[in-house]
């Protein structure tokens, strides 16, 4: 049965040369196309919201073809290989948040950021990527679901980067590895009254909690312990500043380079955490519909790469890629419409940001190659 | 095994099949969720934000016009506005706290208590992104201090602006007025668009009177600013319409003569032109500096002003009430020979002093000596109060309030200045209204040489000299030149007969020659006719005698001078009073005519 689809996709895929071409590179055609569309999209706005500087455009393609790169590595190494490879990689990653804990720098007494041969690099964002592939490689050993052994030796694979990341202090990127791998977990196949029942008195129980119980001075304290780069009192303002820019970009926008609120700095972060503010405010609700078309088509085809993987490890980090992917999305423009808290989440692909660009493509990567080497298994 | 293998691979794969299903609908809900709230934002929320979005954007500056300049009849400035530099601050730029701030700042220049004070008081007024002003005035140490430390503070702001200037200090300053910061109770009645941009109204004098004419119409400039302030870029500009200038009759050599006059007395001096009613100087001494106003006086200072026993901020030209005394004689005689009560030959003998048929109490002549025989000619040149006392009898005291009224006594002078007193003609009626007594015919006697209930003031004693040298000829008075409402034109004539006029001016000319008492200013080359008048400010008990030395300064006699000159053709008629100084408003009177003809022939 899973061949006669693998035929049918081939099929699909060998409409034209340019795709075929790309198979050769084991590129999945309409993945490619649509990260290509994201990272030019994310240049365009880029290059508006930090008022025309064509330096740190460079910059961001330099990362780019970096990332890129990753790409056409990652897609030519088989999922077997890597599902070998990845402790390896995970223990580097602990290293390197040690490391990072001894000898890092970063703003604000956080020390998150690795100098490496001149660049500077987020180990704690590579952990992201790391985490789920960990996680699905070390419950797909087992036969699944996973029994309660595993999901705790899982736990403590996720818990030593975790703490480590939370130790720099980071909990909101501490939070968010954690959920990667806690993903996995969930998508390996816990039984699913057990996931609605913590969910539907966790989340709930959260929402009473905060709304009831907790004073603004302790809900600014949760929020800043999320995310230490936010400033308490500013919190409000960009909000205020970023559903202004929404607001009034209306149907058709403003018009690219001419938002008011990012031009005259009342929008802040425009290039990092309230990119989408900016798209919003120059391009309008038409602009945020193809930004929203070209997200859902990307994870639409990642799930469907995930469906038809040969086997569960690849369908387990191929569809919590594409889970990860979408929850970012998710709570990014979340934050920036006023939904959510403002936890300092950067828009996937789109915002400035070398390290967590390079990963998120190189998760990308890693999908590309569960595509190519699905026939592998025959 | 392999077959098992692949089995147990398919019903992982089938469970995990859920799960991605399950993701699907998760992410289809949250985009739904996102994509409302984005639609909610852009679509129906549209307007709010994007209005909001322009206030944030667009800052309309008002551009102050400038306020209009003041010239002398010689075109000489007498206020302008010149430039000045203040400090202002911008609170939201304040990174410590406003007491270190402070602290911090009073370490580079000096600012009083009143100034923060001031500024407390006034911050609330202010926008967001608005500078408040702190310290006018800046002088170039304290502004090259500032620029050279204000890179540590940069809610500093140095801007300049003009403000009034008045460069003869305190020569103008009674009748000119002060410009001051627009207070709480004037801030409630004036038109808020007229004055956007403007925090300066006139407080007294001309500056009050003429505000609407010298204010103009403050422009603006929107602008587009970015999230610190800063004027990206200009969206339009509409340029303030400045304040028109005013032209006044005021002469700067007569008010200088005059005001040196008057120095270290305390007096007032009203000169106008009797052609065009034109006020040529306008002092009152002691006076004090306007400068002193415009950017807000210090507490202190005003303190001292205002607590002055002398009291200089009072203007006594238009609001200071005096006893007319003998300089009302004229207007008496004319009265009298109007009314047919005598004829100017009909004499008395002047025994030193009048009796009221049936009463004991003596009216005095001020010569105790008395006069000897003495007609309409003689009383009105040697003042004799005596004949003075006989006409009011003559008279009764309807026929003096109705002469003194038509003289403008006890009425406000159709001036164009803001503070004018109306002084007091009494009458039988207002005694009954006022005091609910009836009038004593003793009263009217008193009423002959101007003194008891009357009040007058210096601008009405002008005035009703100039209508005698102009021979009933009533003229509007006027500070201002290039006012469309004066009505000179329009003779109107008090119905006196030419003959009365003549003998009464005949009399006042010889008044100022010896054995006049205005002998002090014979032998000019110009013909004056004038009267001279004491006004007592305490009555003598009967039988005793003023003696200068029995009783304090402030209440000594007030020295007072009515003129006017040339007799014929008069161009120029003057009232001078020195409060408590019997003999020095003749001398100053002289000097006040020999400017103004010498000023004539410096221009001829």
């Amino acid at each position: 049965m899973a061949t006669d689809f693998i035929h049918q996709l081939n099929k699909d895929t060998e409409l034209s040369n340019q795709s075929n071409r790309l198979k050769r590179l084991n590129l999945d055609p309409v993945a490619f196309f649509l990260i290509v569309l994201l990272c030019i999209l994310s240049l365009f706005i880029l290059y508006s919201s930090s008022h025309c500087n064509t330096h740190l455009i460079v910059r961001q393609a330099i990362h780019m073809g970096i990332g890129f790169f990753m790409i056409l590595i990652l897609a030519h190494i088989s999922p077997k290989k890597i599902q070998h490879m990845i402790f390896f990689y995970y223990l580097l990653g602990v290293a390197l948040l040690i490391f990072v804990l001894i000898s890092g720098s970063g703003a604000k007494g956080a020390m998150r950021w690795l100098n490496c041969f001149g660049f500077r690099f987020q180990p704690s964002e590579f952990m992201k990527f790391i985490m789920p592939i960990t996680i699905a490689a070390y419950i797909t050993r087992y036969p699944l679901p996973c029994n309660y052994k595993q999901i705790f030796v899982a736990l403590i694979l996720m818990a030593i980067p975790v703490l480590l990341i939370a130790k720099q202090p980071d909990l909101g990127t501490a939070i968010l590895v954690f959920l990667s791998g806690l993903i996995v977990i969930f998508l390996s196949g816990l039984k699913i009254s057990y996931i609605v029942l913590v969910a539907s008195l966790a989340a709930p129980g959260f929402w009473i909690v905060w709304h009831f119980f907790l004073h603004t001075y302790q809900k600014n304290r949760v929020l800043t312990f999320l995310n230490p780069d936010r400033d308490p009192l500013g919190a409000g303002w960009h909000i205020i500043q970023s559903k202004i820019a929404i607001g009034s970009g209306g149907i058709l926008g403003k018009g690219y380079l001419n938002g008011s609120q990012s031009y005259l700095n009342f929008l802040p972060e425009g290039q990092t955490d309230f990119i989408f503010s900016v798209l919003a405010e120059e391009f309008g609700l038409l602009g945020v519909f193809i930004l929203f078309i070209i997200y859902i088509a990307l994870i639409i085809r990642c799930l469907y790469i995930a469906l038809h993987a040969s086997s569960s490890f690849e369908n387990l980090v191929a569809s919590s890629i594409a889970l990860l992917f979408s929850m970012y999305a998710f709570i990014n423009i979340g934050m920036v419409v006023g939904l959510l808290p403002v936890v300092g989440v950067p828009l996937p692909l789109v915002s400035r940001g070398g390290t967590a660009l390079i990963s998120t493509l190189a998760g990308f990567g890693l999908i590309m190659s569960i595509q190519a080497h699905k026939r592998l298994l025959q | 095994m392999a077959h098992h293998l692949i089995k147990y691979f398919k019903e992982e794969i089938q469970m995990t099949t859920y799960r991605i299903w399950t993701v699907a609908i998760l992410i289809f809900i949250a985009s739904c969720i996102l994509l409302g709230r984005i639609a909610y934002l852009q679509i129906i929320e549209y307007n709010t934000f994007k209005t909001l979005a322009n206030d944030n954007r667009i800052l309309i500056q008002p551009i102050p016009p400038s306020r209009g300049l003041i010239f002398d009849c010689h075109g000489t400035i007498i206020a302008h506005n010149k430039p000045s530099f203040t400090l202002s601050i911008l609170p939201k730029q304040i990174t410590s706290s406003w007491s270190d701030f402070v602290i911090e700042l009073k370490k580079i220049i000096s600012i009083t208590d009143d100034e923060l004070n001031y500024f407390n008081r006034v911050k609330k007024k202010y926008k967001l992104f608005e500078a408040i002003p702190l310290k006018y005035n800046l002088n170039d140490t304290e502004i090259a201090c500032l620029s050279v430390q204000q890179y540590r503070f940069p809610a500093l702001k140095i801007t300049a602006q003009l403000i009034r200037e008045y460069p003869d200090d305190h020569l103008f300053s009674h009748v000119l007025g002060y410009v001051g910061r627009i207070n709480k109770k004037e801030k409630s009645i004036i038109n808020k668009q007229t004055y956007n941009g403007i925090h300066i109204i006139g407080k007294t004098g001309l500056e009050k009177f003429y505000e609407s004419h010298l204010l103009g119409y403050p422009g603006y400039r929107s602008a587009e600013i970015d999230v610190n302030g800063r004027i990206k870029k200009t969206l339009y500009h509409v340029p303030p319409v400045h304040g028109k200038s005013l032209h006044l009759y005021l002469d700067r050599n007569i008010q200088m003569v005059a005001s040196n006059a008057l120095k270290n007395k305390r007096g007032a001096i009203v000169a106008l032109d009797t052609r065009t009613g034109g006020i040529l100087a306008l002092v009152s001494q002691p006076t004090f500096d306007p400068n002193e106003f415009v950017t807000g006086i210090n507490s202190k200072l005003y303190h001292q002003l205002q607590t002055n026993i002398d009291k200089p901020l009072f203007n006594r030209a238009t609001l200071g009430t005096y006893p007319p005394a003998s300089t009302l004689k004229p207007i008496m005689a004319l009265a009298a020979l109007d009314q047919n009560l005598i004829t100017p030959d009909w004499e008395f003998f002047d025994p030193g002093y009048y009796q009221l048929p049936g009463f004991e109490h003596k009216y005095r002549n001020w010569k105790r000596k008395g006069q000897g025989y003495v007609n309409l000619h003689t009383a009105i040149m040697k003042s004799n109060d005596t004949y003075f006392y006989q006409l009011a009898v003559k008279l009764g005291i309807n026929n003096i309030h109705k002469y003194t009224t038509m003289f403008g006594y006890g009425e406000k002078p159709d001036l164009d200045f803001p503070a004018i007193a109306k002084g007091l003609i009494p009458s039988e009626s207002w005694k009954k209204t006022y005091c609910h007594q009836p009038w004593y015919p003793g009263e009217t006697v008193i009423a002959g040489i101007g003194q008891g209930y009357m009040q007058t003031t210096p601008l009405q004693m002008a005035l009703a000299t100039a209508l005698i040298a102009n021979r009933g000829k009533i003229i509007v008075p006027r500070l201002a030149k290039n006012q469309a409402s004066i009505s000179n034109t329009s003779e109107t004539i008090l119905p006196i007969s030419k003959s009365h006029w003549h003998i009464v001016i005949k009399a006042m000319q010889d008044a100022i020659s010896a054995p006049g008492t205005g002998w002090r200013l014979q032998n000019t080359p110009f013909s004056i006719a004038g009267k001279t008048g004491t006004a007592q400010l305490i009555s003598i008990a009967q039988g005793k005698r003023y003696d200068k030395t029995k009783i304090k300064k402030s209440d000594w006699d007030h020295g007072l001078f009515i003129a006017f000159s040339p007799v014929e053709n008069p161009e120029i008629a003057l009232a001078v009073i020195v409060e408590n100084e019997h003999n020095s408003a003749v001398l100053i009177a002289k000097k006040i005519f020999e400017i103004y003809f010498k000023n004539k022939l410096d221009a001829r």
